[in-house]
């Protein structure tokens, strides 16, 4: 197996698997944590993992397929999803190659997308827990907007709006903190959110707010 | 030559540091401590900051041997902070500077912990952990602004751990964290906690309700001891702190981690922090009790680097806010 | 036309030999050697396979497990009969994916026949057609198979059938469907 990427929480390595392109998503343990702690979180987040990336591909959300989960070794092998790049890549370049006018205008179709998959998702309940442009694919010609969601480890089901609030304020910071200017985009991805959880997007647009206002508004003493 | 006093008093400590050319010459601090069980009330600390703001700016001037003739700048904490504390303090440093004659800068508290530790630690562009009563951030610099990549999205850790020395009715003196860290070497059986991280945020309110309401019965029943609670609970605030300081670490692709704030002088934050960062190749900064835990010299550091870049702050503009962001600020010292 | 013999990829030392029969007259005969002990073999029923690759999956689950001494089923065998239905009742699983007296084809997995000895016993033993295995895809039905892994139209818009099965499969342990 070829090591691909280190993250902070896990090893990927690119190997085949039965003939077919595989990602192997290593856990590893963190030595500064409890090892009871650490091994209670290595765990669940396998386990969210793989229980979500199902769940979202019942629910008509490209996923990769798993081929095989190795609970042993913390390792979940994956489908590779080959010609894909992250949503994180692709804002960047069409950013460094357009005006800020157009840049927008360009990405307006996979804000769309993505809050459509979103408020789908929310409607059966998954709650990502890390949403981020990094966790987001976009495979083949990225103007098809055919969109993967990835790294669901701090997944969790719940129909609580406040913790859906909060997996798009997670979103928001994050795209914001990314990708300067991006504003605009977020309403953007808010908006397609709201029609395709229909039922929900309500409350949870509330509670988004006010999760927004706590972080701004906290008294931060000393 | 460029010589800056500060004036810090936005929680319980009232500080007074000067501060020249990055040399500090003098920090005097004196702490409003109150019984245990007990937190601090604004009204209160207010009048503790008023109390004792004069001998402490004398203690300043006379540590640094300086008179106020050498002063060029006089800083104060505008926010975030406690509303009453923040302006008897302030109203101390628009007093002097009228007196003195001298321009006023007004400084985020926040900016000036972050100034003081990269002036004592000399780190260059780290990952910034923020962890103190009222503050718990993740913040990376970049184009002009400490940008907040991760934050509480309730409590701070500083308070979470404040609440809980209060359930145990621990001692204020020095500080309840300081009497939680204490008792946190003396335990070794671990008690899961809800552990709450999302994204690069994190919560902690519904771990410290779920120990407020198990203690009493654990403690009751003999099966963990205060000892054993404190360990606890710090190993997982803790964790989840290192966690989402890492994520930002990979996020940015930085090699370099810092820790202000007055939790930050916690060992065992900083010994987490440690092996984290050895893992990843990087490197920790963290300072001591005298500059993690806020001070007068932080926002003379702060107020310095801000005066040198040409800002004042006009009297009239010398007001207090208790909300005021750390990525508001505009950073025209650093490139 | 002979037996495929895959290398394991988590556990190389291991090894799985899959095989396709087709025109079979005597599967009842067959499945007494199992049972009888003459041979240990899985047996499974073609009109519930989609490729090759999903008998793979189900196979490697098996292997692992083995492994790791964490089989529900007596043996890898029947662990590898159990591996491929999202069903967590065991006697329900052999009846949906186990080989029945009547059927006419059959797909064959053994694990580990490091001589090839099991496969040619089989091979002897079974009156009928030695088949590519890629052929299985023939005899699929795939009406019952997304209804026995309980496969929407909704999941078919972003992924292929095999791939629906294969996910559940490997997440047996985790997710009940």
């Amino acid at each position: 197996m070829e090591l691909w990427k280190q993250g902070a929480e896990a090893k990927i390595h690119k190997t085949d698997f039965y003939g077919k392109p595989c990602i192997v998503k290593e856990r590893f343990s963190k030595s500064y944590r409890h090892p009871i702690l650490d091994k209670s979180l290595t765990a669940q987040r396998v386990k969210s993992e793989i229980r979500a990336m199902l769940r979202c591909r019942m629910s008509g959300i490209l996923t990769p397929t798993v081929y095989f989960v190795n609970m042993d070794s913390s390792c979940i092998y994956m489908e590779e999803m080959l010609d894909s790049v992250t949503v994180r890549d692709y804002i960047q370049s069409v950013q460094s190659s357009k005006t800020a006018v157009e840049a927008i205008e360009t990405l307006t179709p996979l804000a769309n997308t993505i809050g459509h998959t979103l408020g789908i998702m929310h409607k059966q309940n998954i709650v990502h827990g890390d949403l981020t442009t990094s966790n987001m694919l976009l495979q083949g010609d990225p103007s098809n907007n055919r969109l993967c969601l990835i790294d669901f480890g701090l997944s969790f089901f719940e129909n609580l709006s406040e913790d859906k609030g909060v997996d798009l304020y997670v979103l928001e910071r994050a795209l914001i903190s990314t990708h300067p200017n991006t504003e605009k985009l977020f309403n953007v991805i808010l908006e397609a959110y709201c029609k395709s959880n229909d039922t929900g997007s309500k409350d949870v647009i509330a509670k988004l707010e006010e999760v927004r206002m706590r972080g701004r508004k906290r008294t931060m003493v000393g | 030559m460029v010589v800056a006093i500060g004036f810090e008093g936005s929680a319980n400590k009232l500080g007074v540091g000067i501060v020249k050319d990055g040399v500090v010459l003098s920090n005097p601090r004196h702490t409003y401590i109150t019984p245990p069980g007990q937190g601090f009330l604004p009204k209160n600390t207010a009048q503790h900051h008023r109390e004792h703001a004069l001998e402490v700016l004398q203690k300043a001037l006379d540590e640094a041997k300086i008179s106020p003739k050498d002063i060029d700048v006089v800083c104060y904490t505008k926010g975030p902070g406690m509303g009453a504390p923040l302006v008897s303090t302030a109203i101390v440093a628009r007093t002097v500077a009228q007196l003195w004659g001298k321009p006023m800068i007004a400084v985020n508290h926040c900016i000036g912990h972050i100034e003081m530790g990269r002036l004592v630690t000399g780190a260059e562009n780290p990952i910034v952990l923020y962890v103190s009563g009222g503050n718990t951030q993740v913040i990376a610099y970049s184009q002009r602004r400490y940008r907040i990549f991760g934050e509480t999205i309730d409590i701070a850790v500083g308070n979470c751990l404040d609440r809980f020395a209060r359930v145990l009715k621990l001692s204020n003196d020095p500080s309840p964290g300081y009497n939680i860290e204490q008792l946190a070497k003396k335990g070794n059986k671990f008690l899961e906690l809800p552990y709450v991280v999302k994204g690069m945020d994190v919560s902690f309110s519904g771990l410290l309700s779920f120990i407020e309401e198990k203690a009493p019965q654990l403690l009751q029943k003999g099966e963990y001891t205060p000892e054993d609670l404190c360990f606890s609970l710090q190993e997982t605030v803790f964790a989840m702190l290192i966690e989402i300081t890492e994520r930002a670490m990979a996020h940015c692709g930085s090699q370099e981690v810092l820790i202000v704030g007055g939790v930050g002088c916690n060992k065992r934050l900083q010994e987490m922090m440690e092996t984290m960062a050895k893992e990843r190749g990087a490197k920790l900064y963290a300072t001591d009790e005298r500059f993690c835990i806020d001070n007068g010299a932080m926002i003379a550091q702060a107020g310095w680097e801000m005066f040198r870049s040409g800002q004042t702050t006009p009297l009239k503009d010398t007001t207090c806010t208790q909300r005021f962001r750390t990525d508001e600020v505009d950073i025209t010292w650093r490139s | 036309m002979a037996a495929k013999v895959i290398q394991c990829g988590p556990y190389p030392e291991c090894n799985m030999t899959l095989m396709l029969f087709s025109n079979v007259l005597n599967a009842a005969e067959v499945r007494k050697c199992v049972m009888g002990g003459e041979f240990e073999a899985a047996l499974l029923k073609t009109s519930m396979i989609l490729e090759p690759f999903q008998v793979i999956v189900a196979a490697n689950r098996a292997i692992h497990l083995h492994r790791i001494k964490k089989m529900m089923t007596k043996n890898v065998h029947s662990e590898v009969l159990f591996s491929l239905s999202p069903s967590k009742n065991i006697s329900d699983s052999f009846r949906k994916f186990g080989l029945a007296d009547n059927e006419t084809s059959m797909f064959v997995v053994i694990v580990n026949d490091t001589d090839g000895s099991t496969c040619q016993a089989v091979i002897d033993r079974v009156k009928g057609q030695l088949t590519d295995i890629t052929d299985v895809g023939k005899y699929s039905d795939l009406p019952t198979i997304q209804k026995v892994y309980k496969i929407s139209e909704t999941e078919l818009s972003v992924c292929s059938a095999v791939d629906a099965v294969v996910s559940r499969i490997s997440s047996k342990d985790i997710v009940t469907v």
